[in-house]
This record gives C-alpha cells, structure tokens and sequence, in this order.
C-alpha cells in the first residue's frame, strides 16, 4: 500500500488548505465506499489522502423552507426524512445498511455510472449544492453539476461542503432496476415529481441515472408532460421522450438494449403511480 | 480495448501535423501530464497523474513516433504504467483538410494489464475516450492561441 | 516508511495498533491484533462477512481506514462472546443450523446484534432488509432470518454493549 499521509482535517477550512498545498495529488474521500474498493483492488494508488469524516460536514438540518444535508452526511441519515419520501426511497434503494452508515449523500454525486442513485433523486428535488474554495463558497445546481463522464464543474481545489433541497411539492416515485434487491449497481434508476393542478400537469421532473454519462433530468420528457393530463397517452409520450433522451451503455450489469426497454418501463411505472396518488405522498 | 473518433481542429493540418508529430506539444494536451522529455529522436516519455475522483495513480508515459507520412497520417506506439498497470498500444492518426481547419481520425487499439484491467472494460473505455477528448480540446485551443499570436506578431 | 497509531476499545478492552497509513480496520483486526473472526471476502464492501459494530453500528470493516476508528468503540465476534460458552445470539445460529460453513456467520451474528440494539422486535420484513449486504452461500437464508425474527418475537436477546457509556452513549 502506497500512502504515505492520512489527513483527517477538523474543519472545512483546514481540509481547503490541504488541498491547496497538495493539489490534485490528494485523494479526497467521505465515506470511502467507492474510493476504498479501488484502492483495495491495486486499480487506486493514492500517496496522500484526505477524509472529510471529522470536517465538520455530516449534519443534516432543517431551516424554514430548506433542508441542509452535509456533504458527509451518511446516506442512513436520509430515511428520516419523511416528508422527502423520493430521498427516503433513494437511499433505501442505495446500497446495504452498513454501505449507508458509511457512504455519503456527497459522495454519491461523485459515483462513476451506473452508480449515484441518490443524485437522481436529488435531481429531481431541484437540489442545489454548496461549494468552497479558499475563502469564497458558491452555489452550483444539480441539474448543471455533472459536465461528462466523470467530471464536474467542481474546481480543482475546492470541495462540496452541502446538498440543499426544499421540502418537494407534488406527488414523487422512484423506481430502480437493479440485479438484486440490495448493493446492486442499477439497470436503470428514475426518480419523478409532478405537480397536479386541477387534472394537469404544471410542473414535471423526470431524472434518469445509469443510461448515460452521467445522472441527468430528461428535460424533453418532462416539457412532453408539462400542461397534460396524467394519462395512457400522455405517459407513453413521455416515456418514449426519456428513451430518446438517454444514451446507456452495456457494461458488466446490462446491455444497452436491455436499458433501453427498461427504462421505458420504469418512467411508465413511476408515472402512473404518480397519477394513482396525484395529491400527493409517499415514493 | 479500441478507442476511436474524430475533431474538427481550427487550423490547417500542416499546422496540426507537426503539432501531433512532436508529442512534446502533444502529451502536454492531455489532462495530468507533466514534464514531457524527448528521450530519442522518436521517442518521448512524461509522468502523467491520474486525476479523477476517488482514482488516484501516478503513471510513466512512453511514446514512440513509428511511421509519419506527413501531412496526411501518423502512428504512436505508446505504454504508460503505474502500479495499478499498464495500458500498452497503438495510436494511428489521420488527417484531412476540411472548411476552416482540419478533420483529425484516431483509433487506439490497447491492452491493460495489471489490477487495472479487473475494472469494467467499458468504463476503461469511455475513461481514455474522455481523456483523449480533453486531450485534443486542449490541443486545438492551444493552436488557436498561437494562430492568434502568431497574427498578432504579423500586424506592424 | 510511515506508520500512524491507532488507539480504541475493542469491546470492553482499549488497544493500540501501529500499522501504515490508511490500513484498514478489517487488516488491522486480521493481521496486527489476532482478531480472525471478522472475514476477509471480497475487499468490495460487497459480500458482508467484514462487518463489525462501530460505536454498536454496522459498518464494512474492509472499506474502513483504521485512523477513522481513533477513539471509538469496535465490536466484533470475539468481543460478544461471553468468557464462558456462547453470546445467546451465537447459541441460537448452532441450534437453528443457522451456519454452516461459518464464513458468513460472524458478519451475520455482528448485524443481528447491531439490529437488535436498534430494534429489538423486528418484522420478518425488517430482517430481511437489514441482511441485504451479506451474503451466504449455505443455508439459503431462511434459518438465518428465522433466528433473527425468534430473537425479536420471544423476550427478546440481550445484545449487551456494544455502545461506550457515558456521552458517547448519548448520541
């Protein structure tokens, strides 16, 4: 094993400065569920590596009107969010429950496909992110986080410090195929929101993980269901705009074909339990 | 592994040519590599980082100018290895003029060994895809600064 | 060559580990301290049969740096087991046939404790779920969750510590 430093800054400002002073060469990990099996495997070899675990970074608080999710918050602490029943479902679809005592909300962002099931659920809640360089914080949006495989609009020596949402409105499902009921990569993943105003769709989030680059909200298939009603058409319209949006891979858990067929099934899934409760409830 | 696609470069391929022909210009495009040293007259070798998240790995870059049949083609052999492994292969690119620069071909043909290659083989791919692409980005935003400069040196 | 020292509670007991950075809590427990009841599987965080009780919550010992245990509590299979004969959990496994090979049954016996302390009645459902991350070769699953939803239906099994006392406990 390579590593000669273990840094476990106290404060988000102390693990700014080591990144300045280590650059790029430091590996940055949370809960290290995807970062240690790399490393385990001889794929990794990091020299110098920084846990956020001790940053100060794992609340989860409540303000009035928003929610605060530390970036090193562990994914377990999301199933007590009962008024976010999408997150809830999310993060019981992610992984087992010790991977969850450990892995992180933030660190799910960073999940190489066909990973980050979380991330699409927070794509759908229209999630904001928090972001710190040194001495400066900005905020950046989901849906304009993810830039290419792999790659992020997050500069070089800055870190997520918060994933914030706003309690959702509308009626939310989630819905992901998986080999198996736990710790499984996805087939394909969908997280829906639809607000229903006297019979019509006003609002519409479709948000796909692991037929693409990257998670992402099918913008096509949400304006295809914006001012419809919820019905057979309206779904299947919608549905074909979210295969044609996507763009899946064949790797070692499903071929593309196979993606591509579930991935219809999926978002006629979540949108018809959706228009079942339209006033809202429970993923 | 084969890795292979095209860019449209905004300069004309004589330019381009010579810029790919030398990889001291060229291994400075790609993302994380670092103090490119001409060993030979057709060989070159950089250090070369890693740098995704939760990846990490620092990589020795050989490269080797086998055939060049300037303006038109060029083939690298090329290896780089770390501990995580090696990714040892074959580079040809082509070049064709087009309207408002040129159209660059490539095609990698490549072996990994080592821990790397218990990683998804389809994640290896789109990875040096993604750093090929970068790669070339940088390449052609640095020809176009030196258009630039060289334009602006042209002006009295 | 670098070496960082770690000190914590296994169980009741403080230790102290002098290993090189970021050696993982699963190697430590393996190779430094004699502990060979945690399973080393699949280094994936994959199959389960790492896991042992932090601060009384599961967590994949394989995927753990050793420095993130600095000061906190570890529980492991030996550390459950009573001085004399079996921790009631264990008993039940043997008299259930709840193990066969054993290799998944100290990560096992470790989650049901965990799950326990945190429910001590849980639904058949509730087992299930919480047995997602280990795998079993065996037995097929079904005594292993029959002995956990026993455990909770009955008085319930005394899981015992597996939490520090004092302000810790408070958390």
């Amino acid at each position: 094993m390579s590593v000669t430093e273990y840094f476990r800054p106290a404060s988000v400002n102390e693990a700014i400065e080591l990144l300045a002073r280590h650059g790029p060469d430091l590996l940055v990990m949370a809960g290290g569920t995807i970062a240690m099996p790399l490393v385990n495997e001889g794929i990794s070899a990091p020299e110098r590596v920084m846990s956020l675990r001790a940053a100060g970074l794992d609340g989860l608080r409540r303000e009035p009107g928003r929610i605060r999710i530390g970036a090193a918050c562990p994914l377990q602490g999301l199933l007590e969010l009962d008024d976010v029943p999408l997150l809830q479902a999310a993060a019981r679809h992610t992984g087992s429950w010790a991977i969850r005592n450990m892995g992180t909300v933030g660190g799910n962002l960073f999940a190489p496909p066909p990973a980050g099931d979380v991330t699409v659920a927070l794509l759908a809640l229209d999630a904001v992110l928090v972001v710190a360089g040194a001495g400066s914080r900005r905020e950046i949006r989901l849906d304009s986080f993810h830039t290419g495989f792999m790659t992020t609009a997050l500069g070089p020596d800055e870190l997520l410090v918060e994933i914030r949402i706003a309690p959702p409105t509308g009626a939310t499902a989630f819905h992901k195929l998986g080999r198996r009921q736990a710790s499984t990569p996805a087939v394909v993943t969908v997280a829906a929101r639809a607000i229903v105003d006297g019979g019509r769709v006003s609002e519409a989030r479709i948000a796909l993980g692991a037929v693409g680059p990257h998670p992402f909200r099918a913008r096509a298939a949400e304006a295809a269901l914006t001012g419809s009603r919820l019905d057979t058409a309206s779904i299947t319209r919608t549905a074909t705009a979210a295969v044609d949006a996507s763009d899946p891979a064949t790797d070692g858990i499903a071929s593309e074909w196979y993606r591509r067929r579930m991935t219809r099934l999926l978002v006629e899934r979540a949108l018809t339990d959706i228009a079942d409760r339209p006033a809202g409830g429970a993923a | 592994m084969r890795v292979a696609g095209h860019r449209t470069l905004a300069a004309p391929r004589d330019e381009v040519f010579e810029a790919i022909h030398d990889p001291t210009m060229l291994l400075a495009c790609i993302p994380g590599c670092e103090a490119v040293e001409r060993v030979s007259p057709t060989g070159y070798r950089a250090q070369f980082a890693l740098r995704l998240p939760s990846i990490a790995g620092s990589y020795e870059l050989s490269v080797r100018v086998v055939d060049a049949i300037p303006p038109a083609s060029c083939r690298l052999d090329g290896r780089v290895a770390g501990r995580p492994g090696a990714v040892t292969g074959q580079a040809t690119l082509e070049l064709t003029d087009v309207d408002g620069g040129s159209l660059l071909d490539y095609t990698v043909d490549a072996r990994i060994d080592g821990p790397l290659a218990w990683l998804d083989s389809t994640l290896v791919e789109r990875l040096a895809r993604g750093i090929l692409e970068q790669g070339l980005a940088r390449l052609d935003h640095d020809l176009a600064r030196r258009a630039m400069a060289g334009d602006a040196e042209a002006r009295p | 060559m670098t070496s960082n020292i770690v000190s914590f509670a296994l169980g009741d007991r403080q230790v102290e580990v002098m290993v090189r950075p970021m050696t993982t809590l699963q190697i430590a427990l393996r190779e430094h301290l004699g502990q060979t009841g945690t399973k080393d599987g699949c280094r994936q965080g994959g199959c389960g049969s790492c896991t042992v009780l932090l601060d009384g919550e599961p967590v994949l010992s394989c995927l753990l740096p050793i420095e993130e245990v600095a000061g906190r509590r570890v529980d492991v299979v030996e550390t459950i087991t009573p001085p004399q004969g079996l921790h009631p959990l264990q008993q039940a496994f043997l008299d259930q046939f709840a193990t066969q090979c054993g290799y998944c049954t100290p990560g096992m016996i470790m989650l049901g404790v965990g799950l326990l302390a945190h429910n001590p009645h849980p639904s058949r459902d509730e087992v299930v779920e919480a047995l997602g991350g280990n795998l079993c070769r065996c037995t097929g699953y079904e005594p292993i969750v029959r002995v956990l939803e026993a455990a909770g239906a009955a008085e319930g099994i005394a899981v015992g510590a597996t939490q520090p006392v004092g302000e810790e406990a408070a958390r």
